[in-house]
């Protein structure tokens, strides 16, 4: 069944284009049974062909706010990050686990002919495709914006990469630290009179695939208004170096280099971690009031004995003479932010990350019980149910071609053989 | 500012007198106006209103029936208090999109506390996997945490306006920094949760790749350490990670005797993935972020000449034209009330009267 329906939204009228299949009707359904659970990507579809953290961190979001995501992996070893490990969990890493619910997975042979075939029919009944080869590969392919949304021109084409696009650096390869150092995150991280180093997770990927989950939402909303899709280019590069924010303001206005300052501040002191009997704890004394705060009633030191001292130090050895739960009870209800350096258990630990619902657990058909970050943004409106576990390789791959792209049995039989497709014994 | 530069109207309700607390944040100050406020406020109007007399939320209530969106970043439950809360303003405007930012969340035990980047890094082990491998935790050299919520909170918000499309309601959406960081904690947090393994920190390298995608022919033709190559102690990847210390020691002395440029001459082509640790200098007069129009220009009314960093998304059927440089503090108050809200002159020399609103000499 394919139609217009009109939604009436704020005295706006908004088309609302119906596309064959049942799902769009059931949403409808629901919508006026009045049934709770709405999610906003209900009914959307996502061909991901990305790999490794900065997509499939985009699309692992999409799919918690309820998009169908059809992940296409070559067959055998399918996206790399599978094997990054140990520790792996049975047969799958941690690293995949960690990035890839909510997601079906079709290993398909991109490189032949009939492959590319299946992704070009599976563009035409998606709404969002999303990619990270090096640009141009997938052209050569005939897989590029230019050939699919030939075909498909509401489609929206969302391509990550290094640097983008076009450009004197296109052709390279992305890589979330090549990619921090290049855009300066590197130069401001590390202690004050130290080396650079890097933030210990991703920050670079992570961001281009926050960057990208948001530019795909606005393309869905763009075509509402327009009817046609569009090709979106997100990069490691622009991603950084856009979140250099007054870093970079203070460069591009007043020629300021900026400096690796270590746990501080540039210019709130103190502002920064002290080492404690036990391990660290950040302070900020962001304003007089709570200065006085720190010296009088924490740390015990008053003003009269800094003159000619050095504060820090004074503070360095004084927080060092109990340990950090001792000190986070003497600034309870001070009004002096601070907080523990937490390790990785003492996060998983702590009562507020466990009140959000930060450890999400699901029962993976081959790893079993499994433990994952919890969705980071939450909504009065519906809740992050039943989250299916991330998919093993090929596991969707016949159930897609069959139900969603109508293929016959004996067709399919033919993929198989030929190594095109791959189908995981598990279904 | 995102949601700006896709075309949103953002009406930024400031109070009058400061306005933004990072107005003054400096130096560098570009005339009256921090590079800190530059750098984040583009494409906003800004109207000046004390929220804490009634006068003055009534107008934010106004104003929210004829919105899409609101944002607020107080700490939970002060808005409530002046009934500009969730609760408040969806009886009234029921399909309000209200998303609220904080430190940790809408509830719970930390709840309370205000929400700092530094010590939400901490707490959320970032910082802990930051620094030297032999060395103490450091913080990213720039706000992530703060910037991960905030680009966080506009997905979700155009995820909302998607949603509001099927069910004609709003939502109350919960985005904290806490959250944002442990969920990009990723592979790290999976490590632990599944495997019991604790992170440490690395400096600049892998942990699991050494030298992080070095391959092993360059050994020989790009840095002439071709005796490296039959070494047994490097001659598989786990290899290499048991012995990285001597592996990396190798190459550091190597690497010491020759400048950047020469280095990345010597590798461009070669496929193996590299690049500069650039300085601020350095990253914007990169060929490649020049190309990619990450300098933006504007000209500010009272700052003159600015620059800040571009949109880093780029959108093959529209333009990010005619950038509207950021705003003067209470530069468009009298223009909203009288324009959008249809506020007579009479009623809005009150409200200036008494300092409930507040109008920059600019307009």
């Amino acid at each position: 069944m394919s139609g217009v329906l009109f939604c009436l939204s704020r005295a706006r009228l908004l088309p609302v284009r119906l596309r064959p299949g049942p799902r769009r009707l059931h949403t409808l359904l629901s919508t006026l049974r009045g049934e709770d659970n709405i999610k906003p990507l209900d009914g959307v579809r996502v061909l991901d062909l990305s790999r490794v953290l900065a997509g499939p961190f985009a699309t692992m979001i999409l799919g918690d706010l309820g998009a169908e995501i059809i992940k296409v992996e070559r067959p055998g070893p399918g996206d790399d990050t599978r094997a990054w490990g140990p520790p792996f969990v049975g047969h799958e890493s941690a690293y995949f686990l960690s990035v890839n619910r909510n997601k079906k997975s079709i290993a398909v042979n991109l490189k032949e002919p009939r492959g590319a075939k299946i992704i070009t029919e599976l563009a035409q009944i998606c709404d969002v495709l999303v990619e990270n080869f090096l640009p141009g590969k997938l052209e050569e392919m005939g897989l590029g914006y230019g050939n699919l949304s030939a075909e498909v021109p509401g489609l929206i084409y969302c391509s990550i990469s290094g640097y983008g696009q076009t450009g004197p650096q296109s052709h390279k390869p992305g890589y979330d630290s090549i990619a921090c150092a290049v855009s300066g995150m590197m130069h401001i991280t590390g202690p004050e009179d130290g080396e650079p180093v890097r933030p210990g997770v991703a920050m670079t990927d992570l961001a281009t695939g926050l960057y990208a989950h948001g530019a795909i939402m606005a393309a869905l909303l763009q075509r509402q208004k327009t009817g046609r899709g569009v090709h979106i280019d997100c990069n490691l590069l622009s991603s950084q170096v856009a979140c250099l924010t007054h870093i970079a303001a203070n460069y591009l206005n007043a020629k300021k280099e900026a400096r690796r300052w270590g746990t501080a501040h540039e210019s709130i002191v103190p502002y920064q971690g002290f080492k404690t009997k036990d391990g660290y704890i950040i302070i900020a004394a962001a304003n007089n009031h709570q200065f006085v705060k720190v010296c009088n009633y924490i740390v015990c030191i008053t003003q009269y004995t800094l003159y000619g001292c050095n504060f820090n130090n004074l503070l360095f050895h004084r927080f060092l003479e109990e340990p950090t739960c001792e000190w986070l009870r003497k600034f309870e209800g001070t009004g002096v932010p601070c907080g523990p350096i937490n390790s990785i258990q003492e996060v998983f630990t702590d009562t507020q990350v466990v009140h959000n619902s930060l450890i999400l657990e699901m029962e993976h058909p081959t790893s079993g019980h499994i433990a994952v970050p919890g969705p980071a943004v939450r909504f009065s409106n519906f809740q992050f149910d039943r989250p299916a576990p991330p998919p093993v390789i090929g596991q969707h791959t016949v159930h897609i071609l069959r139900e969603t792209l109508g293929y016959g049995d004996d067709v399919i039989n033919q993929l198989l053989a030929s190594g095109t497709i791959a189908q995981h014994e598990l279904q």
